[in-house]
Formats: C-alpha cells, sequence, structure tokens
C-alpha cells in the first residue's frame, strides 16, 4: 500500500492541521477567483509547463511506476487529498484558494482516471514519443492498466466524455 | 462538556409532509422534540380567526378549517402556476392557489378576517421559523446557522427558494443538500465503529409522504461523492393515501348512495382516517376505519387488509423498484456491487416496498437503525457540523453534485451541456463559442438546467448579452465559462480573447441576508 505524502502546499496554513479547524464558518461574498482556467478536453499540459503535473497533484510522484499506478489508488489519493482541500474544510478566509485546489485536484484526478485520456496525458508526458515505440511487454501491462481502469470507471467515464463532446468545436448560439 | 461555539448549527430537514431539526452536541446528533414532544413536526400551517398555527396544532384543527389549513408547500416551492403538477395539485388541495406576479402561485387564506395571499417560500418559512424556536427553546440559545435538505431532483429555482425561506425565517442558511445524500451522510457516520475499508457502495431509497429519491453514493477515504440521482418529485404516502381515500369514496358511495368526493371536510377526515390506517398496515395484517358522521349523520365504518392496501398500490410500489434500477443503471453498478441498502422516510416502512426491495437486492438486509424519519435531519446536521469545523468530524466530507445538466442554448435552439448531471461540485467548465451571421454586433448567452436535448424543454435560469465587434461569422471566438461554487451558486462569465472584454453574470435569486 502506497503511503502518499503531502504536497508542498500552495497554503502554507493547511500544513498546520489546526488551521483547517475555523471557528464560525460564515459565507464568503459571491467572489469567484478567475485562474487561467482552459478547457478540460485538452487534458494533458507541456511537460515544460510551471504547474505540476497530475501525479504530483494527487501525491503520486513518489510511487514507483507512477504512471503505471492503479485506478483504485488514484481514486484514494484524490479522496484523501480532497478532505483537506474542500472549501466545506478549510478556514472561510482561504475560501477562493481552497476552490482553486479543490478544482485542480478534480481537474487532475479526471484526467488520470479516464483510460484514454491518460494514455494521451501520459504521451504528452514523455514528451509525445514514447507512446509510439513502446515495447511489446509495455503494450501488455498498459492493456492491463486500461482494463482495470475500464472496469471501475465506466460511469465517470461516460459523464466526461459527454461534457468533452460539448466543448470539442465552437458551437453558435440562437 | 461545553460546546465551543455560542450559537450551534442545525440541520434542517423541511419534508413536503413532516419536518425535523437536529443539532450536533456532545460529539453527536441529537435530534429535538417539539413543544408536544414530537421528534417531528408536521409541515402544516393554519390561519384562524384569531391566530396563526403551526405544526402538531395546525394539523390537528384541519378537519374543522381546511380552506385555511396549508400543507404542500414544498410542492409549490420554485415552481409555476402553469406548470402541469402545479395544476394537478391544486385539484386535490381545500385551500384556494391562484397565479401572481410573474405565474407564482399564491396560496389564498382568511386570517384574521381578512384575505391573505402568501408565496410558498413564506409559508415554508413558517415552518422553519417554528423548527428554529423548537431548536432553541431545547438549546436555551439563539439559532443562526442551519444545513436545510431539499429533494435531489430539485431545480435550481427549487433551491433558491428554499434558500429564501430560510432567510425569511432568520436563518443563516449554510447549506442545501440533498436529502439522500444527508441520509448517506448519517449512515455513513453511523458505520463508523464499523470501520469499512476502500470503496463503500450505498443506495439510499428515500420515500417519504410526498417524494421519493433515490442516490447511489461511494465512499472512500472518507469523502461522499455521488454517482447517480433518480427520483419522482410525486410518488409518497400521500399517493398510497389517495389511493384509500378513493378506495373508501367508492365503498361509501356503494353503501349509501352518497358521494362525499366533493365535500373538503368529509375527505379530510377520511384522509385522516387513512393515513392512520396505512401505519397501523406497516404492523398488523388488517386495520378498521371508524368515522362517525363523515357525512349528513351517516357513519362510516369499515376494514381494510394490507393485502387490499398493495393490491391498490402495487403499480406505484413496482415503480418505485423501476426508479432504483435507472439509477444503479446510471451509476453502472449492479445491485451486487451495493454494500448497503439505506431506508429513509416514513413511507419506506412499507413492508411490500422493502420485500421488493430485497427481492431486487437479493435477499440483502436493508439499513433502518435510524429512524427513517429522522435520517435526513441527522445527516443535514453532519454536514452542518463539518461546515462549522468541529473536532470530531474532521474526517469525513461530502462532495455534492449537480441535480440537472446546465449549459447553453445554442445553434438551432440544441441544448449544449457544459455541466453534465451529477459531476462533482465545486466545478468549472468551459466552451468556445462563435457567431452564425456576418458582423453579429452580440452574441446572446440563455444558461438552461435540465436534460432536455433542446434547450426550450429545459428550465432557462438566466441570459445577458456579450457585444462583439463586427467580424464574418464564425470567426469570433468567445469562451464562455461556468463555475459552480460549493454553494451551488452558478457564476457565468464570457470573454473575447481577442479584444480582452470580459462579462460576467451570477444565476441567483436568492436573498441576501442583512448582518
Amino acid at each position: 500500500m502506497s503511503t502518499g505524502t503531502m504536497p508542498i502546499a500552495r497554503c502554507a496554513a493547511t500544513v498546520n492541521n489546526t488551521a483547517c479547524i475555523p471557528g464560525r464558518k460564515r459565507r464568503c461574498c459571491n467572489v469567484t477567483a478567475r485562474a487561467t482556467a482552459t478547457s478540460s478536453a485538452a487534458g494533458g499540459r507541456a511537460p515544460g509547463s510551471t504547474r505540476r503535473d497530475y501525479y504530483t497533484v494527487l501525491s503520486l510522484e513518489q510511487h514507483p511506476a507512477a504512471e503505471d499506478v492503479g485506478a483504485e489508488e488514484i481514486k484514494r489519493a484524490y479522496r484523501r487529498l480532497a478532505l483537506r482541500h474542500h472549501p466545506d474544510v478549510c478556514p472561510p478566509s482561504r475560501r477562493a484558494e481552497s476552490t482553486e485546489l479543490f478544482l485542480e485536484l478534480r481537474r487532475a484526478y479526471e484526467t488520470l482516471s479516464d483510460p484514454a485520456r491518460r494514455v494521451r496525458y501520459n504521451a504528452d508526458l514523455r514528451g509525445g514519443t514514447g507512446g509510439e515505440v513502446a515495447s511489446p511487454g509495455g503494450v501488455v501491462f498498459a492493456r492491463h492498466v486500461w482494463e482495470s481502469q475500464l472496469a471501475v470507471l465506466r460511469a465517470h467515464s461516460e459523464q466526461r466524455q459527454r461534457a468533452r463532446s460539448s466543448q470539442s468545436q465552437p458551437q453558435r448560439p440562437v | 462538556m461545553a460546546g465551543k461555539r455560542r450559537h450551534p448549527a442545525i440541520g434542517i430537514d423541511l419534508g413536503t409532509t413532516y419536518s425535523c431539526i437536529g443539532v450536533w452536541q456532545n460529539d453527536r446528533v441529537e435530534i429535538i422534540a417539539n413543544d408536544q414532544g414530537n421528534r417531528t413536526t408536521p409541515s402544516y400551517v393554519a390561519f384562524t380567526g384569531s391566530r396563526r398555527l403551526i405544526g402538531d396544532a395546525a394539523k390537528n384543527q384541519a378537519e374543522m378549517n381546511p380552506s385555511n389549513t396549508i400543507f404542500d408547500s414544498k410542492r409549490l416551492i420554485g415552481r409555476r402556476f402553469s406548470d402541469a403538477s402545479v395544476q394537478s395539485d391544486i385539484k386535490h388541495w381545500p385551500f384556494k392557489v391562484i397565479s401572481g406576479p410573474d405565474d407564482k402561485p399564491l396560496i389564498v387564506v382568511q386570517y384574521r378576517g381578512v384575505e391573505h395571499q402568501f408565496a410558498a417560500e413564506e409559508i415554508s418559512s413558517m415552518v422553519l421559523v417554528k423548527m428554529r424556536e423548537t431548536a432553541e427553546a431545547y438549546l436555551g440559545t439563539t439559532i443562526r446557522d442551519a444545513v436545510v435538505t431539499v429533494p435531489a431532483c430539485s431545480t435550481d429555482l427549487q433551491r433558491q427558494a428554499t434558500w429564501n425561506a430560510g432567510v425569511l425565517a432568520s436563518l443563516n442558511v449554510m447549506r442545501i443538500i440533498p436529502e439522500p445524500t444527508a441520509a448517506a451522510l448519517a449512515y455513513g457516520l453511523d458505520r463508523k465503529s464499523a470501520q469499512v475499508q476502500g470503496l463503500y457502495n450505498v443506495l439510499v431509497f428515500d420515500l417519504g409522504g410526498g417524494t421519493f429519491d433515490v442516490s447511489v453514493l461511494d465512499k472512500v477515504e472518507g469523502v461522499f461523492e455521488v454517482l447517480a440521482t433518480a427520483g419522482a418529485a410525486h410518488l409518497g404516502g400521500e399517493d398510497f393515501d389517495n389511493r384509500m381515500v378513493n378506495h373508501f369514496v367508492q365503498e361509501f358511495k356503494r353503501k349509501t348512495k352518497e358521494d362525499i368526493s366533493g365535500n373538503p371536510r368529509a375527505l379530510r377526515r377520511l384522509r385522516t382516517a387513512c393515513e392512520r390506517a396505512k401505519r397501523t398496515l406497516s404492523s398488523t395484517l388488517e386495520a378498521t376505519i371508524e368515522i362517525d358522521c363523515l357525512y349528513e349523520d351517516i357513519n362510516f365504518y369499515s376494514t381494510i387488509t394490507r393485502a387490499r392496501f398493495e393490491e391498490l398500490n402495487m403499480d406505484l410500489f413496482r415503480k418505485c423498484i423501476d426508479i432504483v434500477e435507472d439509477c444503479l443503471s446510471d451509476a453502472k453498478m449492479d445491485v451486487g456491487s451495493v454494500h448497503d441498502v439505506v431506508l429513509v422516510g416514513g413511507s419506506s416502512r412499507i413492508p411490500k416496498v422493502q420485500q421488493f426491495l430485497q427481492e431486487l437486492f437479493n435477499g440483502k438486509k436493508l439499513f433502518k437503525s435510524i429512524n427513517p424519519d429522522e435520517a435526513v435531519a441527522y445527516g443535514a446536521t453532519i454536514q452542518a457540523a463539518i461546515m462549522s469545523g468541529e473536532d470530531e468530524i474532521q474526517d469525513y466530507l461530502m462532495n455534492d453534485a449537480t441535480p440537472l445538466s446546465l449549459g447553453l442554448a445554442t445553434d438551432g435552439g440544441v441544448m449544449t451541456v457544459l455541466i453534465p448531471k451529477n459531476a462533482t461540485i465545486p466545478t468549472r467548465k468551459e466552451v468556445v463559442l462563435s457567431t452564425d451571421s456576418d458582423n453579429q454586433p452580440c452574441i446572446r448567452i440563455q444558461v438552461y438546467e435540465g436534460e432536455g436535448a433542446m434547450a426550450r424543454d429545459n428550465n432557462l435560469l438566466g441570459e445577458f448579452e456579450f457585444s462583439i465587434p463586427p467580424a464574418p461569422k464564425g470567426v469570433p471566438q468567445i469562451t464562455i465559462t461556468f463555475h459552480i461554487d460549493a454553494d451551488c451558486i452558478l457564476d457565468v462569465a464570457a470573454e473575447d480573447k481577442t479584444t480582452g472584454e470580459k462579462m460576467r453574470k451570477t444565476i441567483t435569486k436568492r436573498f441576501r441576508l442583512k448582518h
């Protein structure tokens, strides 16, 4: 069993667990922090990007052969971190920040838990050429990963595919 | 142990027929009894020549004051007068409902000799005031913060109207959560001692007085997520009562040649007797109906067997099971993968319903260790405790989900979904739009909610226009971003990347609580 480590926190306060135990909970105003959001259909990012790769986001980068970690472990990692970063469990003063962190966790989880998107993401991570020269052994292993993920995550996959297809090309408004 | 906070947070199950309230105290949920000693309170408000009554007192005098005793306001909340379901409901209610501004249904009553008109959320707020006062009397302190529940299939308007009812009741509504999710939280915590390792799948079967909800959730590392939700907005104990009432109206007609179907007072008394008989039939095989002077000095005495009751309602019971199967299918889960089936709502006690459910799940034992009438309030209280930062509950979290798909009307009026039903919130999604004619001066952003393929079949939540410089059709690239925050408030932004022009609109009709 993997012992996931806490990532280097963007909010220093969240490292100290007591900071996540606020006093009176008060609703924030409807201010939404706007990160430079990209379409989730894009999936992976260039390795040179300053943003952390999704394995790091989910604290899986220390796992041996991180790219082959199973679907169950990905789900556990996501839920474990959601428990720390969801806006409901963070101090009100950090609501906007925790929302962004949670959204990033969600993007990482959705990408890595969808077999097709994960394969594309891994290829991007390797620079885009690795997939084409995979060894026969690698292919067999990849199929095993695909199969285990498909068995567990078909429901998630179809929901995301539906959302993604609606974004794949510009639509004209009435 | 003294409470850490001066004003504890509460959870309220605002039910169609009954409401229930809980508070986190002594490291656990306490369900609070009202001044009659009852742990659930009828969702009734009555108006008389001298005063207003709420709860048990209102329901107890309903027979004598049918046209001014209001129930089922939850069926009107967030709806339009012209909705088919509203028109159908109005036929069954003894009180008067008219169309107000913007097609908003208004309830008409005589109060202290003067006609008054109330919106549904005003009636619901009166029930919430009763619940708040009950909690304050029990705790001896002022209550402000509350989590309030809604049916899982509620629309955005219904959730916002429920929020507004809370504001009118002087509550700070921390969150509106779906009833089955609240129940799952309740059982998730209840099962804490029996540590379930890894994946835990639970199906919540919530059959209450007015609505039926099914949800499939999973829990991993203490975090619940909704996988699928299904239900019927008009399926519950009241429907079963209606079948019995119709049955006895026919029997009375056969025996006496008199038709009481147009007599509100007689029907009210018959309905009360039928509801009582229905409850009796959950534990005995036969129940009696005894009503003196039901109609023009004619007494009515009769019996009904459990088998007959089941026969009258068999199609409704089967419909419940069909909906369960649909929900499992949506969740891509087979019955064997479900670890627990949780019963919620008073009508889940009906033996035939439980039998059908057990058969579907191959004889699995159904979970009912928490009183089904209280499970929703129990879970709402847990959510309130989580959001209040209670120490003992920091290992739990509920990732809520969107109840219906959200999207835009695009070319030809097609619904383009940006955020699908059951997406975990908070969430953010983008889509790029363009124009369909040359030199179009603006694009209209119309935000819709619902599962129909055409936008017009769904609920229009809001709209605005975004100006753009002239360009040939198909050339502009307008990015539309939907952001739903943890409170389920939708923020829609439009941005033209080439010009840098931006526009935002928050889709909400929530009242702002003044501090």
